[in-house]
């Protein structure tokens, strides 16, 4: 069975309060309790000398009687209550009346046992040879009305220590707190492509300090790791590429040789299928290349609107000689953002010739700038079929490229090279339904 | 298909390629094309060979063993020699073309390419050392004149519309009428991407082009070049 765990800071927090709160109100209890016990104790042995006095030398009732009167008048046991009864239970002296019988022996006295002035104390009483019984009764309050005065310190003392230990985990939980943050903070960045983040050190040899320089040293063996693949599938690509090309070159000339004219639309259709294999590889490359980040050294501040301006009045005969209406909406007033302007360019055109290439004809494609939250926000949006919302995370994969009834040209890199592109701009790419039809938004910082 | 061998002596070109299968593949196909063609396996020979020997181009291969191929380029032209260098790489990566453009070279091509696109940047770039670029003049090639400035075009004095591409595009046929350009020549320069689009962008424009300029009784003055590219009419 897998241990509960606990999670959350703040329950820490309380879970710790309580169980200090606890141990402390416990504590507290056993030394009252305790001291009560010693308190009893010297009582006791007061009281069994006070009797050893009191019946010394077989002293007889009349003769017993005469010293509790001398006692209860001397100023050194005038705090005793003192009672002597005869065997039918008559008073014959003593300064005392309780209301119940005490027991024979040691025993606590109560407010309950009616004694004026007692709230607490403890009881001696014998049963003398004649039937008598003689009952003494002192207190056991360290100071009077104890108890009372007990539970205003207690209250003052344990508040005040409840509200310092309260301070003191409040301020454990935010230090946790802030050091959890820088942590989780550069996993974010992380996770946004930022893979140079790594978490300020300012103490290395403190417990954070330590977990933040073992998480960066984790950081740089998968920074390791990935460049180590990266190269991989960058070796193979520019290895295959080479005798790929050979063979590529072979075919072309082939295909243009007056002998090869009976078979010369079979071997176009093989340059074709190379040449289609070549652009895989290249997007590969390029993706890689971006996904590196090195490109970032090259970024200039430039007009979104402008370029895209531009890459539409490119595009523009591209999309409505295919039969489908070209609807650009872009701004007049300028909206910069930091980029390079070949990348951006690239993925606005794969963009619009992802639209031309996915849709049925006569479709409507629309390209929008706008600033929106801070944001500069580009789309790219068609009234075509558009993506099924649980395919739409495939589609920005590697070779995701959704079913064959999308009917499709291109190697399904479009779109993964697209949000390669986003992502080195410190941007997101999001598929939308366009209702009906397909959305994709890209959303960069604005460079104002 | 125009070819040297129409015109003049033939001309020499240096392939500097480790590939030696490549290498030998490039010099059947630019023999085959009229060229007189030598290669080198390294930087080293390459450039003790440029000492001996005047070439009318250099094709470079960016990635060479022991010498990169820009440091051979730099060497080159530090030595004064200033044959038109075309470097071939294996990406068309932005940052290495702008690093090969600054070292002195005059083109870049990417491989795997055709090899009537390399005839076409050989004759391109000759053509450019031969006559500089006029870029804001007024371009003529048979009846059509364009005015990149004022945004004018006309054929045969008639006034013609044109979109702000379409101008762009045919004002580089023009300016290079005579020579066939590339589609990916035509995207570098009209459209100015660094990546093949995915779709038929350069052949939508000429069609519409053609459509712009035609005229009862007159050519068409753009011809397709099978497999390669288009030419205007000189």
């Amino acid at each position: 069975m897998a241990r509960r765990q606990i999670r959350s800071l703040g329950r820490i927090a309380i879970g710790f309060a309580l169980g200090v709160s606890a141990a402390t109100a416990l504590a507290g209890a056993g030394t009252y309790l305790a001291l009560l016990d010693s308190i009893d104790r010297q009582v006791d042995l007061r009281l069994q000398g006070e009797a050893r006095e009191l019946l010394e030398g077989n002293a007889t009732v009349p003769e017993i009687a005469r010293r509790i009167a001398r006692e209860s008048s001397e100023r050194e046991s005038a705090d005793i209550g003192f009672l002597l009864l005869d065997p039918r239970g008559r008073p014959l002296a003593g300064n005392i009346a309780p209301a119940v019988p005490l027991p024979i022996g040691l025993s606590t006295v109560r407010e309950d046992a009616g004694i004026t002035g007692l709230s607490r104390g403890r009881a001696w009483v014998r049963r003398l040879p004649g039937g008598e019984t003689l009952a003494m009764v002192a207190e056991s309050e360290p100071i009077d009305q104890h108890d009372r005065g007990r539970v205003r310190i207690l209250v003052l003392g344990f508040g005040a220590l409840v509200a310092l230990l309260l301070l003191g985990t409040v301020a454990l939980v935010r230090a946790i707190r802030i050091n959890i943050a820088a942590i989780a903070g550069t996993a974010e960045a992380i996770i946004d492509g930022d893979l140079r983040a790594r978490v300020p050190v300012d103490r290395p040899s403190s417990v954070f300090g330590g977990l933040a320089l073992t998480f960066n040293r984790m950081l740089d063996r998968i920074g390791e790791l990935m460049a180590g693949m990266r190269s991989i599938s960058n070796d193979i690509a520019h290895d295959l590429r080479t005798p790929l090309a050979r063979l590529h070159g072979r075919l072309a000339a082939l295909a243009n040789a007056p002998e090869a004219a009976p078979v010369r639309e079979e071997l176009a259709a093989a340059v074709a299928e190379s040449e289609e294999i070549l652009a895989i590889f290249a997007a590969i490359l390029r993706i890689s290349e971006i996904e590196g980040g090195d490109r970032r050294a090259g970024f200039e501040r430039l007009d979104l609107a402008a370029l895209a301006a531009d890459v539409g009045e490119g595009l523009q005969l591209l999309v409505t000689e295919s039969g489908r209406a070209f609807v650009p909406r872009l701004p007049d007033t300028p909206v910069p953002v930091e980029g390079d302007p070949r990348l951006l360019t690239q993925l606005l055109v794969n963009l619009i010739e992802n639209a031309v290439t996915h849709t049925p004809r006569s479709t409507k494609i629309r390209l929008d700038v706008r600033r929106a939250e801070g944001m500069a926000v580009l789309e790219v949006a068609d009234n075509g079929r558009g993506i099924p919302a649980e395919e739409r995370e495939h589609a920005l994969r590697r070779f995701g490229r959704l079913d064959a009834s999308r009917h499709t040209r291109g190697h399904g890199l479009g779109l993964p090279l697209a949000l390669a592109i986003a992502r080195l701009h410190h941007g997101t790419l999001t598929l939308e339904d366009a209702r009906p039809g397909l959305c994709v938004r890209i959303r960069l910082p604005l460079a104002d | 298909m125009p070819s040297p061998a129409d015109t003049s002596p033939a001309l020499h070109a240096l392939i500097v390629e480790d590939d030696a299968q490549l290498s030998a593949l490039l010099v059947l196909q630019l023999g085959g094309l009229g060229y007189a063609v030598t290669a080198a396996g390294d930087g080293r020979t390459a450039i003790a060979m440029l000492a001996e020997t005047r070439y009318d181009v250099i094709l470079l291969d960016r990635m060479l063993p022991a010498m990169d191929g820009v440091d051979v380029l730099r060497r080159i032209r530090a030595e004064g020699i200033e044959t038109p260098v075309i470097l071939l790489t294996a990406l068309g990566l932005t940052p290495e073309r702008v690093e090969g453009l600054d070292a002195g070279a005059d083109d870049y091509i990417v491989k795997p390419f055709e090899i009537d696109e390399l005839n076409a940047r050989i004759r391109a770039v000759l053509r450019r050392r031969a006559t500089p670029a006029a870029d804001n003049a007024t371009l003529t090639a048979g009846d059509v004149t364009v005015s990149v400035l004022r945004h004018r075009v006309t054929r045969a004095g008639k006034p013609i519309e044109l979109q702000k591409t379409e101008l762009k595009l045919l004002a580089e046929l023009v300016r290079e009428a005579g020579s066939v350009l590339s589609r990916k020549m035509l995207i570098e320069r009209v459209w100015g991407y660094d990546f093949v689009p995915a779709t038929n962008i350069v052949d939508v424009h000429i069609l519409k082009l053609r459509q712009r300029l035609e005229m009862p009784g007159l050519p068409d003055p753009i011809v397709t070049v099978r497999g390669v590219g288009y030419m205007f009419r000189g």
